[in-house]
This record gives C-alpha cells, sequence and structure tokens, in this order.
C-alpha cells in the first residue's frame, strides 16, 4: 500500500453560460501590484498562530462603450465635426493566476499549512480591495484621454478639419 | 438525590435561555463560539506598475464555467505520515483537488494593429481592412474561482496550473463555438454604426481575415 506507483488524472468540462456582443473600445490598461497580508490568530481556541503573505498583480482596464453611440451624438457641419462621447468605465478587472506568488508562510507546529481555498478566500478579498481603488487610480482620466485621442486621430484622418470630442455627463 | 435534580433542573434551564437568547441574537449561540474567526487581509497600497494605452475593440464576452480535477497518489512520504499521525484515521492513497472557474473571455479586434493602408478614407467613404479578431483578454479571478474539492495539501503552483488548465480549456471551447468569427463580424458592425454615425455614407470592409 505504501510503494504503490504515482498516477495522475486530469479532466475537464466545460459549459459555456452565455455569449454577450458588445462594443467596447478599451482604451487604458493598468497593470497593479498588491501584496495580501494575513495572519490567522483570531481564533480563541485553536493553538499556535499563521501568517501568509503572497504578492498578485492586476490587469485593469477601461474605455468607453461604442455601442451607445448613436446619430444623435454627432453634429456635422462642413469640414466640422462634434462628438459627444460616453463617459469611460471600468472594463475589466483581472488577477491573472501565474501572477500570484506565495512569498512567506509562517505556521505553527499546532496548524495546518493554508490551504488552496482558504488562500483563494485571500485573493477574493484582495480582488474587492483592488476593485474598490480601481477608480481612485486615475484610470477613467487615462481612458477618457486615450478615447479623446484616438477618435480625434481617426476622424481628422477623415478628413474633418475641426473635431470637437465631448463627454457625456 | 434532590439536589442533583435540582443542580440539572438549572443546567437545563440555562442551556435553554442561552438558545433563547442565542436565537435573539442576544448572546452568540454555541455553534457560534466554536467557529473559526475569518482571516481578514491587511490594507495594503495597491501599487501602479504600469499604464498602457490602448485601441482594442471588445466585440464579444464569452462567460464559461470550468470544472477541472486532478488526482495524484500519495507520495511514500505522505502515506507514512498518516501513518504515524494520531489524529489520521486512514492512509490516504490520493490527493483530490477538482476546481470550478468560471472564465470571462473578451474578443474582438486590435485596432492599434490598424495600419495606415488598412484605413483609406477619402470624403463621404471608407476602406477599412480589419486586423484579424483575436481573444484580448481571459479572466479567472480568485472571486469566479470555486475549490470544490480538496483533500491533500495542493501548492499554490498546483493550483496556478489548474487555472491555467481552465483557461485553456475555455479559450478552446470559446473557439470552437466560432467567437473569433463572431467577434469580427460584430467588429464590423460597431466601426459600420460608428462610421455612418460620422457622416460617412460608403463603408466597405476589405478582406477578411480570421486569426
Amino acid at each position: 500500500m505504501l510503494f504503490s506507483c504515482g498516477r495522475n488524472e486530469k479532466k475537464e468540462s466545460v459549459v459555456v453560460q452565455s455569449i454577450q456582443q458588445t462594443g467596447k473600445l478599451v482604451t487604458a490598461e493598468y497593470s497593479l501590484s498588491k501584496m495580501v497580508k494575513a495572519s490567522d490568530n483570531k481564533t480563541w481556541y485553536k493553538i499556535g498562530d499563521r501568517r501568509i503573505l503572497i504578492s498578485a498583480e492586476a490587469t485593469v482596464k477601461a474605455g468607453i462603450d461604442l455601442q451607445t453611440l448613436g446619430e444623435d451624438n454627432v453634429d456635422i457641419s462642413d469640414e466640422a465635426i462634434r462628438v459627444q462621447l460616453p463617459l469611460p468605465q471600468i472594463f475589466s478587472v483581472s488577477i491573472p493566476p501565474e501572477k500570484i506568488r506565495v512569498l512567506y508562510q509562517d505556521v505553527s507546529f499546532f496548524r495546518s499549512q493554508f490551504s488552496a481555498a482558504e488562500r483563494e478566500d485571500l485573493l477574493r478579498q484582495a480582488e474587492r480591495q483592488v476593485r474598490t481603488v480601481a477608480d481612485s487610480l486615475g484610470i477613467l482620466q487615462t481612458a477618457q484621454k486615450n478615447a479623446e485621442l484616438f477618435i480625434r486621430n481617426l476622424l481628422q484622418q477623415g478628413g474633418y478639419q475641426t473635431v470637437t470630442i465631448e463627454f457625456k455627463k | 438525590m434532590r439536589w442533583i435534580r435540582n443542580i440539572l433542573v438549572i443546567l437545563l434551564l440555562a442551556i435553554v435561555a442561552w438558545w433563547l437568547l442565542g436565537k435573539m441574537d442576544i448572546l452568540p449561540s454555541l455553534g457560534d463560539i466554536f467557529k473559526p474567526k475569518e482571516v481578514v487581509i491587511d490594507q495594503t497600497p495597491v501599487v501602479i506598475r504600469q499604464i498602457k494605452p490602448l485601441a482594442q475593440l471588445a466585440t464579444i464576452t464569452a462567460y464559461t464555467e470550468v470544472t477541472a480535477d486532478s488526482s495524484v497518489r500519495t507520495t511514500v512520504g505522505e502515506r507514512l505520515r498518516d501513518v504515524i499521525n494520531p489524529f489520521s484515521m486512514d492512509v490516504a492513497m490520493n490527493r483530490e483537488l477538482i476546481v470550478v472557474g468560471k472564465v470571462v473571455i473578451h474578443a474582438g479586434v486590435d485596432l492599434e494593429k490598424l495600419t495606415p493602408q488598412q484605413l483609406f478614407i477619402s470624403k463621404d467613404s471608407v476602406s477599412i481592412q480589419l486586423p484579424a479578431a483575436e481573444i484580448l483578454e481571459v479572466i479567472v479571478n480568485p472571486s469566479g474561482t470555486d475549490i470544490f474539492l480538496e483533500e491533500g495539501e495542493w501548492s499554490n503552483a498546483a493550483i496556478v496550473n489548474m487555472k491555467t488548465r481552465i483557461r485553456q480549456k475555455a479559450v478552446a471551447e470559446a473557439q470552437a463555438n466560432g467567437i473569433l468569427f463572431q467577434a469580427e463580424e460584430r467588429a464590423r458592425e460597431v466601426l459600420l454604426n460608428f462610421f455612418r454615425a460620422a457622416g460617412f455614407t460608403k463603408i466597405n470592409f476589405t478582406k477578411k481575415r480570421l486569426g
């Protein structure tokens, strides 16, 4: 029983839940890093502590939703065009698995290592923190500036001498 | 004997009172006393490492759920540990892991790859050769990951490996369902509407390429 051969069994099942049509012009990407620090020493009946330090990187993408742009948002007169773009929004927050590294673990004798489920729970908290602060990092302003530049260049290339870009309030 | 009965009655009344007060959220329930405290992470700063301008037109988002499992024979060392561990009731022959991952796939065209030769605009007409549609982003976040079954110790590297498999499987499935074709079709639609709104009447998409 102790010396039987090792063997890996792997299988997957996939369920495609939904497919959604969009029209998002993604104009800014922020790469972020975050240290995830936690101490497990609050449960009164558990003897000994556990501490963990994880480094994670996140990618936040923002831009404008081009789907909502219609003829009502465009005003053309001769060689001048005025476009009213939708306000930028954050489209995605991603924490790629390969950018997650456990840097340090300190586990007392009477305690077990942090399980995968426990580590995932800590990372979920980190993800929530990233989502909460994402707005305050200035990504929406960057996305707006880049969207304006992209659309302006495109329309100037199209022959418009005067291009005015506004964002819906 | 009477004093024993009195003690039992008092004890019983105390338990009932504790239970009732626990139900009314006045006292913690017995279950709560032995419930492990949630491990809360510290508030640490989020550091910006890089800011990158993009011009990606994301036109299709696919939501997929992938279940992946892994079963690994335990090593001799792990079995010996079970044998000498007084709290272990049996010797585990396998370590099992089942992960359910929610995967979000964004597909579309990268307009940064649009060269001046691929976009020709003259008066009221636009001729555009779209870059091939591609998978722009595949997201498997911790919030979408459920460790459904975990027997034995699984390292972070093993979880990363599992999530990578989940991601690859989701992408393969999405591609098999024609996500790139749909993304390119939708990109044409979005750009057609944009150029029409911008006053162009003749919009022509040349050569169709799929990645």
